[in-house]
């Protein structure tokens, strides 16, 4: 018998989502989406690696997945969405190369787009959004208000946010306050 | 920001991102020195007033120490190394 019965549940099931804050004429300014939880590795360099990025970078590609600078010598591996990464063969390509620790069910993906995405990211973060200073591709781990976020811009007003999961829904929130000002659309991960 | 330190790895982030550790001059003694080296290790600390080399941790960021050059009483930064690659 147990006495608390586990139920696996999107860590931002009950977030609150819909349109809300000074919606103007063209529409809202953030677009808030809650992206489907996928498995993510981090990856960290063992000090004597050769060529490491070069190897992530293929096995990014043949595994459909997305590669992210997490700072020195260390990466995400972002799985496709409805499909696992092959962690036995990621091990063994990588061998004693990197150490790999399995983030699939201890982050959460939110993306932050539209014309004013960057404005409401800057009133929390301290990283230059300007596009010159910090282009798509470009990663940070960083600190959104007092919250630890991997931040990624992955095109001129889109990016992303990886964030641990007990602190999603709490940046979340967050996010709907900054985006007030703006107009903002909260979309749930099934309405991607 | 009001105080600000450039990451060798990250760039320039406010100091919210970091935590200090202090000293970065010290120097482990061998496993059987003496019980008053021990305790100087341990223990007593300098509080200088000027450049002092500090040991600060990139906590909210690429989670590595650095040796951190700093004028304790103006803040003014001399250089940010990364503790694992110092020569
Ligand atoms: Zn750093």
């Amino acid at each position: 018998m147990f006495d608390i019965r586990l139920v696996s549940k999107a860590a931002l099931a009950d977030a609150r989502f819909g349109q809300s804050g000074a919606i103007g004429p063209k529409g809202p300014g953030v677009v808030l989406s809650a992206l489907p939880e996928t498995s993510l590795l981090s990856l960290l360099a063992a000090p004597d690696a050769v060529a490491l990025l070069e190897r992530l970078a293929a096995l990014a590609t043949h595994e459909q997945a997305q590669l992210r600078s997490a700072g020195y010598a260390q990466w995400l591996l972002i799985g496709a969405v409805g499909t696992s990464l092959d962690l036995v063969a990621i091990e063994a390509a990588l061998g004693r190369d990197a150490a790999l620790v399995d983030l699939g069910h201890a982050r959460v993906r939110i993306s932050i787009a539209g014309p004013s995405a960057a404005d409401a990211l800057a009133k929390g973060c301290a990283i230059d959004l300007d596009p010159e200073a910090f282009p798509p591709g470009r990663s940070a781990q960083t600190l959104l208000g007092h919250i630890g976020v991997h931040l990624t811009r992955i095109g001129p007003e889109a990016f992303e946010l990886i964030v641990m999961r007990s602190f999603a829904l709490n940046l979340w929130q967050d996010l709907l306050v900054l985006s007030r000002a703006f107009g903002v659309d909260a979309r749930a991960a099934t309405d991607l | 920001m009001a105080s600000l330190l450039s990451c060798p790895h990250c760039g320039t982030r406010p100091r919210e991102e970091f935590t200090v550790r202090g000293d970065a001059t010290l120097i482990r003694p061998a496993a059987d020195a003496p019980q008053s080296e021990w305790e100087a290790y341990v223990f007593l600390r300098d509080n200088p007033r000027g450049w002092h080399k500090e040991h600060w941790h990139h906590t909210g960021g690429c989670r590595r120490w650095l040796v951190v050059e700093r004028h304790t009483v103006s803040h003014a930064i001399r250089s940010v190394v990364d503790a694992g690659m110092r020569a």
